[in-house]
């Protein structure tokens, strides 16, 4: 605390502070703290009981729930599954512990945890309880909620419990302000139609992180219905990241026949597509397209040229050795020391050279 | 006598307004600091991420540790930095011409042979001696450099050009990492849509009386020792409320150079870290920042307030005032560095609040604490103390100070609650109220040697002696 000796300062004789700063405020001010001190110590007791109490109580609900989530995931017929709903125990919990928030939240918490790691027929029973106590219902209202992590939690769940029902009203919110709704209705939406629900490319205008494509594109990677008529629109799309998804798309299912409109993109104004698209094209590379990147290479700024070079080293030929031989001329050091790896790589690959392994005479 | 009585009234009037503005700093930082904690944890909550943890496009890590007569435990911190909950890394160890065995224990152990390796230098530095990489693939991420010692600025300036990743992670060797550490830090590198993150950080713990398994921390405990404990509401203090606060302003200046990622390109562009400060971390931060104002590129330093990273504090006051003193000389060093952006509104938030914050709040308040403390004790000798109204204004400064402790333990426990058992909550809040009377003077004289040591132009880092952390075998 800084504070604390500065304020000696201002005590001695002078009567200066005096003027601004009555005694009576000091004492009123220190009365005050003491106050706040002391309350707030009190609520720190007070919460720490509060919070053990809760984590007891919340084991506690846990042991019963998850007893009684065993019994449903084993049943192998509505009509099992509505005898387990008329036992008495569970009645008490539906009756008892259902109506309270605490007791919904834990076993929806509960239900999305076990859903998440079930298949087949006991996820099945899971989805069936969810709809059978109106969690769905729940969830549902939880969506117009002007709180952005209620709403974002209510689509999850949904998705979750594959709720396909509510696809338009989660679809709706692909588009919403808050990153956080946006990202759960896209992963919703993707969740429940698959490559399908990517339809939202074609109209999304705010931005999609990065994070938000890397788990769309894990998302997809557990899909296999896959429909690409949309993908040259999206690679044209105004909003840049729609087009930087886009290229991953390309990128990571290899999908050659788009080579010509990823080459395209090349020109793109934003810098961090032409990168991409550098990226995208060593994946689907044909045997002009190290040719092609020798022309561009000109015409692009640095950190690209970087780029070429890196992707060079995959898809380069000895037919660039002469284009690469007259980079050696270039004064930047980059340049020519990655330009020297690349010539490394073309002219030896037999070697098996590690690029990062080369010669200190290399340059 | 006019003209002393107004050289004394601009004198008393000046600490009054700029006591008052510290006092408004203080509120102002409490109050904004807990809608961002709140809402990272709720953002936090929606994060899965064992995504980045398998996936091919997570962000590519180069961690670099620089080690120097680390001998006795090097062999078990790079393991624990192998075995990290992350996919696409490697680590680069940099042996900063230690004099003992080290890079020797690094060889046998890991199987190591020197490799003939060519690398960009784009950041100058002392002549590296070679380059070593394991013949086990399994040891296939680590890379241990051996260079001429040049200190740690220049043993992560060779380990930033040696990187072939995109970030930059800098460890402390000696640090215990949370199983997700990386994790967490990486994920803000991709978590932005118009603005650059260039640099992530996380809030460092103090590890003293935890319990260690496996080069994990297996309990947490509140430090046994007086020193630690202090250190430890000092910190819970500075992660959770000030950084908090900087990082919503995104006028964060400081990432601890226990623990910390970067972007590798802007950390070159910038012209990597400054071998002649001492306070290499901030140092860097502030020229990162400054290199993406002055070039108008919309950026962002991204924090943390998980407990990523746990580390020893001094347990004694000659380490501790060691590193107050070093901690100061590299806060001014880097002050006078940059003293271009002083009050410059050409570097937004940076030039009108943060640097100016940093200069009367962190630089200048020990100078004035100490001068403040001798005008005292000098007007108590000739009887010129108004002893009723010190005592009014005493009790109002310690009731504050005590009330801000209070109120960083509370958001403590409400957030992260990393110490279970009530008693020691009740230490933590016993060490608020003694904290101003011991351990805060003895912080203010550290850094009056600090200054002193500048003065003099004593560039030493100070050698920082550590007890090791209490070890738990296995189960």
């Amino acid at each position: 605390m800084r504070l604390y000796i500065a304020g000696i300062w201002w005590h001695n004789t002078s009567a200066v502070p005096d003027i601004f700063i009555p005694k009576s405020f000091l004492f009123e001010s220190t009365f005050l703290f003491a106050v706040a001190i002391f309350s707030l110590l009190s609520f720190i007791i007070f919460y720490l009981m509060r919070y053990i109490s809760y984590t007891a109580k919340r084991k506690h609900l846990s042991s019963i729930y998850s007893s009684f989530i065993s019994e449903i995931i084993l049943c192998e017929t509505e009509e099992e599954l509505m005898q387990v709903m008329q036992q008495s125990y569970i009645q008490t919990i539906i009756y008892k512990w259902l109506s309270r928030p605490i007791g919904k939240r834990l076993l929806l918490k509960n239900l999305i945890k076990i859903h998440r790691n079930m298949s087949g027929s006991a996820a099945g029973n899971i989805r069936w309880l969810y709809m059978h106590l109106a969690l769905d219902q729940d969830s549902v209202k939880r969506l117009s909620s002007p709180k952005w992590h209620i709403k974002a939690k209510a689509i999850q769940e949904l998705a979750e419990m594959k709720q396909e029902k509510y696809i338009s009203k989660i679809y709706r919110e692909t588009n919403n302000k808050n990153v956080y709704i946006r990202t759960e209705a896209q992963v919703a939406v993707v969740k429940l139609t698959g490559f399908e629900g990517l339809r939202f490319l074609n109209v999304v205008s705010q931005p999609i992180t990065q994070w938000q494509q890397l788990s769309l594109l894990q998302l997809l990677s557990l899909k296999n219905k896959f429909q690409w008529d949309k993908l040259p629109g999206w690679l044209k799309s105004k909003n840049e990241t729609v087009v930087e998804f886009a290229l991953r798309l390309v990128e990571k299912y290899q999908r050659y026949e788009f080579h010509n409109e990823v080459v395209y993109c090349l020109e793109h104004p934003s810098a961090l597509i032409r990168k991409q698209s550098i990226y995208t094209l060593k994946e689907i590379s044909q045997p002009h397209t190290a040719h092609l990147l020798e022309h561009y290479f000109l015409m692009s700024e640095k950190e690209e040229q970087l780029c070429i070079l890196e992707v060079m080293q995959a898809i380069g030929t000895k037919e660039q050795l002469p284009f690469l031989n007259s980079l050696l001329a270039m004064e930047d050091a980059s340049i020519q020391y990655r330009t020297h790896k690349v010539i490394r790589q073309i002219s030896v690959p037999d070697l098996g050279y590690d690029t990062d392994k080369i010669s200190g005479e290399a340059a | 006598m006019n003209i002393l009585h107004s050289i004394e009234s601009l004198f008393v009037y000046g600490i009054f307004i700029y006591s008052a503005v510290l006092i408004c700093f203080y509120i102002f930082i409490a109050v904004y600091s807990v809608g961002e904690t709140r809402q990272y944890m709720l953002r936090s909550s929606f994060t899965d991420y064992t995504l980045l943890a398998s996936s091919e496009h997570a962000p590519s890590l180069s961690i670099i540790a620089p080690a120097y007569n680390e001998a006795a435990t090097i062999i078990d911190n790079v393991r624990s930095l192998l075995s990290i909950y992350y996919n696409n890394f490697e680590v680069i160890i940099v042996n900063d011409g230690s004099k003992d065995a080290s890079l020797q224990k690094l060889i046998d152990e890991y199987d190591l042979v020197k490799e003939p390796h060519y690398f960009e230098q784009p950041i100058k530095t002392k002549a590296v001696r070679g380059i070593y990489k394991s013949k086990n693939p399994v040891y296939k991420k680590l890379i241990v450099v051996d260079k001429e010692n040049g200190g740690k600025a220049d043993a992560l300036n060779v380990g930033t050009n040696i990187a072939t990743n995109q970030y930059i992670v800098c460890i402390d060797v000696d640090c215990i990492l949370e199983q997700d550490a990386m994790l967490k830090l990486a994920k803000p590198f991709l978590d932005t849509d118009n603005v650059r993150v260039i640099a992530t950080g996380g809030v460092v713990r103090i590890a003293n009386s935890c319990e260690v398994r496996d080069g994990k921390i297996a309990k947490v405990h509140l430090p046994k020792q007086f020193l630690p404990r202090m250190q430890t509401l000092e910190y819970i203090r500075a992660f959770l409320l000030g950084r908090m606060a900087w990082s919503r302003l995104n006028g964060l200046l400081l990432i601890s150079g226990a623990f910390g990622a970067f972007d590798r390109d802007i950390v070159i562009k910038a012209g990597g870290y400054d071998h002649t400060t001492v306070g290499e971390d901030m140092e860097l931060v502030v020229r990162m920042r400054r290199y993406m104002e002055e070039n108008k590129i919309p950026y962002k330093v991204a924090y943390i307030p998980d407990p990523l990273c746990w580390t020893e504090a001094p347990a004694s006051f000659k380490i501790l005032g060691r590193q107050r003193n070093r901690w100061t000389r590299g806060t001014i060093e880097t002050l006078k560095m940059h003293r271009v952006m002083f009050f410059n509104k050409k570097y937004g938030v940076l030039g009108l609040l943060s640097y100016p914050y940093w200069f009367f709040f962190e630089l200048l308040a020990p100078v004035i604490e100490f001068l403040g403390f001798i005008f005292f004790i000098l007007m108590a000798l000739f009887g010129l103390i108004n002893w009723s109204f010190f005592l009014a204004l005493f009790a109002f400064v310690y009731t504050f100070a005590v009330l801000y402790s209070v109120y960083a333990i509370l958001i403590e426990v409400m957030t992260y609650n990393q110490y279970k058992k009530r008693r020691e909550i009740f230490m933590l809040l016993l060490t608020a109220i003694v904290e101003p009377f011991v351990f805060h003077p003895f912080v203010v004289w550290s850094a009056i040697r600090g200054n002193i040591d500048l003065l003099r132009k004593k560039n030493a880092w100070g050698e920082m002696s550590r007890q090791g952390f209490a070890t738990k075998p296995a189960a």
